[in-house]
């Protein structure tokens, strides 16, 4: 990334070293280790050490508010947490909170850090010292290689286990299905606590290609991610669709634009139809794929290649067929198989899923359940679709109030729980609407203001930017003297919906 | 406007204080975002996304006349608020 650059040979070496300081450093078999650190070579390098001395690891997102990042420390309880001076103010809060206590060690990528209230324990010279021979490693294939947490719908974030396995065999598929080669110039896109970094990450390494960490300020430009991808020749990009979306509202890709590129993947939600035109419009010598899955089936668990540029702009791009392995299930509400064309609820099952949730047994149970006759375990998206009458399974929205916006995986529970903290409100309801813009769904709050209370947007943004990431923020906000409700007295979601569609529209 | 970083510009280097004052109101009033001051580091402060990137240039070209194109912008330009007051005074400077 950027200057950055190592070679595979590099890469093992320094694994290999940095493994043995993080055993000397007290990580057993199967501790977590954090990774408090921005997207970079290092963040790589610390992955493959963790998993070489057997621990688990746990990226968190540095950008993310401390209160929430702790409530991911206090589940995961690290035996290390692996950082660098770009997360250090983010370490300064953790520690102020007394979220950085022994037993937790604290390592340093970079130099020593000291600040107050804590310090680096070892840091990256001390690897220098241990041997950059082979690291064996005992690790079974079904054991937890990393945790991802997600956002939860009572306001704390879960983690989803992903073992060696299940990464192996969607790299397995993948590598097999894209023909992935070592000349390949792979994007390394999303952000490494998404579940769709480990797709770049390891299939790139299993092949021997070359991995390009796209820097996330790039993301605020779209032109520069054209020059990213234009002028490192990738062969291979894969993004959220809000991404593309964005680079194709301004434009930024010519005719015939990037002629190395030779795959463009997308994943996390629904690529609108006209921007997926618009791509392959201008990008005649790429092949279109969308992948689906969730974090709980590993990266993706189906795919549909796009034949030929869609003939409308309101034709439905499949989620398509399942990966090697992998099985789609489009079921009812008593697990049973719909008629194709019927609406059910879609399960996963197959060799992606994980085996549930970090020490959150009711949790999984919830998700995860056995079928037909116990035989083998499913996993419950939330999501509804159909099987259509090209045997292709088709996306058709959600069961409950997860959202994707810019990709990102949101409870809106989660929102809902923050702000229910805030005193000065007396009422309030947070609920997607499609935007029509790139960011996919727009997050909308309708709030009532407690009696005396003035409080504005503003400070609520405010106020809810202390314990979410900027993500989950609501961008849209109604002011009411009290929130419409339904026959039963809840709250009209369906109602607020509209309310927010009008002000779009106007 | 160039691809020079603002820091390196001699114009850059005082932020116009009622531009930057104009600036504040705007975050607040049209992105809902509270700027704490005019150094504030808004994209680690995880206050500029692309979203709200989009509506600030759509705002800014509203309310100070000028065209602040996206793909003629360096990250550095509207990295802080005083960054960019300079980028929009040198803008509507160039085309006084």
């Amino acid at each position: 990334m950027g200057e950055e650059r190592a070679t595979y040979e590099e890469l093992e070496l320094e694994s290999n070293r940095l493994a043995r300081l993080l055993a000397e450093a007290g990580l057993r078999h199967g501790d977590r280790l954090c990774l408090a650190l921005p997207k970079s070579l290092a963040a790589i390098v610390a992955m493959h050490a963790t998993m070489k001395a057997g621990g688990v690891y746990v990226p968190l997102d540095i950008a993310s508010p401390a209160p929430r990042v702790a409530k991911i420390l206090e589940a995961a309880e690290p035996r290390i947490i692996l950082t660098a001076e770009a997360a250090a103010d983010l370490l300064d809060d953790l520690s102020q909170s007394g979220e950085l206590s022994s037993p937790v060690a604290i390592g340093s990528v970079e130099g020593t850090l000291e600040r107050e209230g804590w310090k680096s324990s070892f840091e990256r010279s001390d690897a220098a010292a241990f041997s950059a021979d082979h690291v064996s490693c005992s690790t079974g294939p079904d054991e937890a290689a990393h945790l991802l947490f997600t956002s939860g719908s009572t306001g704390t974030p879960k983690g989803v286990v992903i073992t060696h396995a299940n990464v192996l065999h969607f790299v397995d598929w993948a590598t097999s299905y894209f023909e992935t080669r070592d000349s390949d110039r792979i994007s390394g896109h999303p952000p490494l606590h998404f579940d769709l970094s480990t797709f770049d990450i390891y299939a790139t390494l299993s092949v021997g290609a070359e991995l390009h960490l796209v820097p996330p300020a790039l993301n605020l430009i779209p032109h520069k991610l054209a020059a990213f991808i234009r002028d490192n020749e990738l062969t291979q990009w894969f993004s959220v669709p809000s991404i593309m979306t964005y680079m194709a509202k301004f434009d930024v890709i010519r005719d015939g634009d990037f002629p190395a590129l030779e795959r463009v993947i997308w994943c996390g939600e629904v690529l609108p139809t006209p921007i997926l035109i618009h791509w392959m419009e201008r990008l005649p010598h790429a092949r279109f794929t969308n992948l689906y899955g969730p974090t709980e089936a590993t990266i993706a668990s189906s795919y549909y290649t796009v034949p030929d540029r869609p003939a409308t702009e309101t034709e439905p791009i499949p989620i398509g067929t399942p990966c090697a392995g992998e099985a789609l299930l489009v079921l009812d509400d008593k697990l049973t198989p719909v008629e194709t064309g019927e609406v059910g609820d879609l399960y996963i099952g197959g060799v992606g899923l994980s085996p549930g949730y970090w020490r959150d047994e009711e949790k999984t149970n919830a998700a995860f359940s056995s079928w037909p006759n116990g035989s083998e375990r499913i996993y419950r998206t939330g999501d509804i679709a159909k099987t259509g009458d090209d045997g292709l399974v088709y996306f058709l929205g959600r069961a409950d109030s997860q959202i994707k916006s810019r990709g990102y995986r949101i409870e809106l529970g989660e929102i809902e729980t923050a702000l229910n903290a805030i005193d000065e409100l007396s009422e309030c309801a947070v609920v997607g609407v499609e935007s029509g813009g790139f960011e996919g769904t727009a997050i909308c709050c309708a709030f009532a203001p407690a009696e005396g209370s003035e409080v504005q947007p503003s400070d609520l943004r405010e106020r809810l930017g202390v314990v979410l990431p900027t993500y989950m923020l609501p961008s849209q906000w109604l002011q009411m003297d009290v929130l419409p409700k339904n026959v039963n007295g809840k709250i009209d979601r369906k109602r607020l919906r509209e309310l927010f569609e009008s002000e779009q529209a106007a | 406007m160039s691809a020079t970083p603002a820091s390196d510009r001699e114009r850059g280097d005082q932020p116009d204080e009622l531009i930057v004052d104009q600036l504040r109101d705007l975050f607040r009033d049209a992105l809902n975002i509270e700027v704490a001051s005019p150094d504030t580091d808004l994209i680690e402060a995880g206050l500029l996304d692309s979203l709200a990137l989009v509506e600030l240039l759509f705002q800014i070209e509203q309310r100070f006349a000028i065209d602040l194109a996206l793909e003629e912008l360096e990250v550095d330009n509207f990295r802080t608020l005083a960054r960019l007051s300079a980028s929009i005074a040198e803008q509507a400077n160039a085309t006084e």
